[in-house]
């Protein structure tokens, strides 16, 4: 498995950014891979999926390149405060991925995983992503706003009751646990998409 | 640009390297005066279809951040739209095929680039497009590998750069015992003079060099060994220039006058 640490300026979110890419060590001319983008939590960094799983043999095996971007505090979304994280998620950070690599440029080749705050974004992730998935998601943002997040959720999202109205709805997701420890969740969620990216044709 | 921080696994080397990269991207747009911003540039800019590649070495006493860290390279590239730089570790090596079996120089001229060829696809594959360069350790090094590799390059940078074979060793015997084995190097692989010479005989390619140093390089005499031995070989099959930059001396100065000179010379080819 080889690695590569980005740092590229991103328009969409006014800022450079890095992303932590994983990658098969021996690549073929002519052929492109899918992608599977892996977001942090709250409080989090890009490197926290890959302190928390093995993502190793993931890579090797089945041929994949795997992303971890810096999302700061955004949840991946687009915030009122004008950083457009979501379409960062959806469009750019795919985009710039295939313009760079040699990684599948259509939406069937994708897919999305987050824990916590990352998880409200890549359950949102519906336009860039065939397949979209989350370990304990933040599904309802209301909840942030009587903890001690930072920057303030109203700085980013608005008024607390202004949630919906600005575009940021309540999630249902069911939570299919097996374990109460963070870390074998986070390794289910993985062999799970794993096997829908399978089903999906990836490899 | 975009900054690129690789470790990569090397089979040739048997353990993990690494290598920057500055590729072409997307830049900020510069502020109004009052404030707002212009529209911002975005992803359609370089869309070139490949880059140029420039495979920048670093020195002795230095590592794959060298230029980052001291020159303005991103700079210096950025103008130019199309140009990659990669900027591999060369861990002390000098660059070559070792003779106590790390091998360096395979390492540099075809497994790196082929391997980053993959991860990156617009890096071009053409000669022509490929460039060596470095200073002082690493300008011998792109003399080595330009000349003992010249399938590889289009183009020799040397700068702050004498021959090993002419090098004093006095007090790192074991460093040199190491790297290009006992004796006088005049009659080894690691002659950089005399790879010059016999590549000049060859009908293998001849990549075009530039070479030169700052007036107060304490190596300057070196520098100058090296100039007569390529001066000698009939007919100036590398198109060579040699160039001294007065009141310098073996310095980050010198670097960044040196590798604007190279780039710009190569991208206005």
């Amino acid at each position: 498995m080889n690695r590569v640490n980005v740092q590229s300026y991103v328009p969409s979110v006014h800022t450079y950014l890095g992303i932590q890419l994983l990658f098969p060590e021996d690549l073929e001319y002519d052929r492109r891979y899918p992608l599977l983008v892996l977001l942090h939590g709250r409080g989090k960094g890009r490197g926290q999926w890959e302190h928390m799983v093995y993502l190793e043999d993931l890579v090797d095996e089945k041929k994949i390149f795997v992303a971890m971007p810096q999302g700061n505090q955004s949840a991946f979304v687009n915030l009122m405060s004008g950083e457009r994280w979501g379409d960062f998620l959806n469009r750019e950070l795919p985009d710039l991925l295939s313009g760079w690599f040699p990684i599948r440029t259509e939406r069937e080749g994708r897919g999305v995983l987050g824990v916590d705050m990352g998880g409200y974004g890549a359950l949102r992730a519906v336009e860039g992503y065939a397949l979209q998935g989350a370990v304990c998601p933040v599904c309802d943002l209301a909840d942030l706003y009587e903890t001690d997040y930072h920057p303030y959720p109203k700085a980013l999202f608005g008024p607390k009751e202004d949630l919906a109205r600005n575009g940021y709805p309540v999630l249902s997701w069911e939570e299919t646990k097996t374990s109460s420890c963070l870390r074998e969740q986070m390794q289910e969620a993985l062999q799970d998409m794993v096997k829908r990216g399978g089903e999906l044709g990836w490899y | 640009m975009v900054l690129m921080q690789f470790q990569i696994h090397s089979k040739i080397l048997q353990m993990e390297t690494d290598v920057w990269a500055l590729i072409p991207g997307t830049k900020p747009a510069p502020r109004r005066p009052n404030g707002q911003n212009q529209e911002r540039t975005g992803p359609e800019e370089n869309q070139e279809e490949t880059w140029k590649v420039l495979w920048l070495l670093h020195g002795g006493v230095g590592d794959h951040t060298f230029w980052l860290r001291h020159t303005p390279i991103e700079s210096i590239a950025e103008s130019y739209g199309n140009l990659a730089v990669i900027l591999p570790d060369a861990y002390g090596s000098s660059c070559v095929d070792t003779v106590s079996g790390a091998r360096f120089g395979t390492y540099l001229s075809q497994e790196l680039p082929g391997i980053l060829r993959r991860i990156l696809p617009k890096l071009s594959d053409k000669r022509e497009d490929n460039w060596v360069s470095g200073f002082s350790n690493g300008g011998y090094g792109s003399l080595y590998l330009g000349f003992t590799f010249p399938e590889s390059y289009g183009a020799v940078g040397a700068f702050g750069a004498g021959d090993k074979a002419d090098a004093d060793f006095t007090n790192i015997e074991a460093e040199k015992e190491r790297l290009f084995g006992k004796g006088d190097l005049h009659s080894s692989p690691y002659c950089a003079s005399q790879l010059v010479k016999d590549l000049g005989k060859s009908d293998r390619p001849k990549p075009i060099l530039c070479h030169g140093c700052g007036s107060e390089d304490p190596w300057r005499d070196m520098n100058e060994i090296v100039r007569d031995a390529i001066l000698s070989v009939p007919g100036d099959p590398y198109h060579y220039e040699f160039r001294i930059w007065e009141g310098l001396g073996h310095s980050s100065a010198c670097c960044e006058a040196a590798i604007r000179y190279f780039i710009q010379k190569m991208m206005e080819q």
